[in-house]
């Protein structure tokens, strides 16, 4: 049996602007996210970027190789491991497991340009009968 | 339940906003798209204690969501437990198309610095706490 699609990574700037950006469209507007006073006094010190953003890469790479299946038929369970300060460069990347009783599974994973790990869990697909 | 549409102009603002090229999207939203956007109506219903900390996300995507398409999301405290003062809620969201099928089910997992009576395990976005 032949093992999952190859998924490609997804790298990109997060960067203040995309925050600002995303807690629009998004519709959350903590201003933990955007504005450093409220953040200077957070556990975390500075604006942090949305988890949903940073997961939105995984998202994105998922997209790329099975298109609107994934959307149909994929799932995801991801922990956040730690807060993504912009600007960051955020690579998502995911690594086929296998592929057993017809769902494709991967490990999922985000990290920052450092190789700090923002972000783990798995995905899968549902393949098409 | 809590009504939720994604329109167009959320799509498009969705993709500009993460840098996903749309071309996947012209007929179906990008389902974290969908699913942030459940979260954000869910706890605007059921709001969290600033401070609140998303840790972990589940998401099964059960069938694309046209633009436009009316949907209904529900939002249920499945679990909640305290770890070194704060509290630790799974909350479980559903996202149903109006003619019933569920489209899109998940579970959120946020850490509270402080009780809320929001918050209790029982409160539903249906069944506000009194």
């Amino acid at each position: 049996m032949s093992g999952p699609p190859e998924v490609a990574p997804v790298r990109r700037l997060i960067d203040q602007a995309r925050v600002v950006a995303y807690a629009h469209a998004s519709r959350d507007l903590n201003p933990m996210h955007t504005d450093a006073a409220v953040a200077a006094a957070t556990d975390f010190g500075r604006p942090v970027a949305h988890g949903m953003l940073v997961l939105a890469l995984v998202s994105e790479a998922m997209t790329a190789t099975f298109g609107a299946r994934w959307a149909e038929a994929g799932a995801l369970k991801v922990r956040w491991r730690a807060p993504a300060t912009q600007p960051v460069t955020v690579t998502a990347s995911a690594e086929p497991r296998g592929v057993e009783g017809g769902v494709a599974a991967y490990n999922v994973r985000c990290e920052d340009e450092l190789g700090t790990v923002l972000l783990t869990g798995t995905a899968s697909v549902r393949l098409e009968p | 339940m809590i009504a939720v549409v994604l329109d167009d102009a959320d799509v498009r603002a969705y993709l500009a906003a993460t840098g996903e090229p749309p071309e996947h999207w012209t007929e179906a939203a990008p389902p974290l798209a969908v699913g942030a956007l459940v979260l954000a109506a869910l706890t605007e219903r059921m709001p969290l204690p600033e401070g609140t900390v998303h840790i972990s996300q589940e998401f099964e995507f059960l069938r694309a969501v046209a633009p436009g398409e009316p949907l209904e999301a529900q939002l249920r405290v499945a679990q909640r437990s305290e770890r070194g003062g704060a509290v630790v809620l799974a909350l479980d969201l559903e996202l149903h198309a109006a003619a019933g099928a569920a489209v899109l089910r998940g579970r959120a997992t946020v850490v509270a610095p402080t009780p809320t009576a929001a918050v209790e395990a029982g409160a539903t976005t249906s069944e506000p706490p009194a």
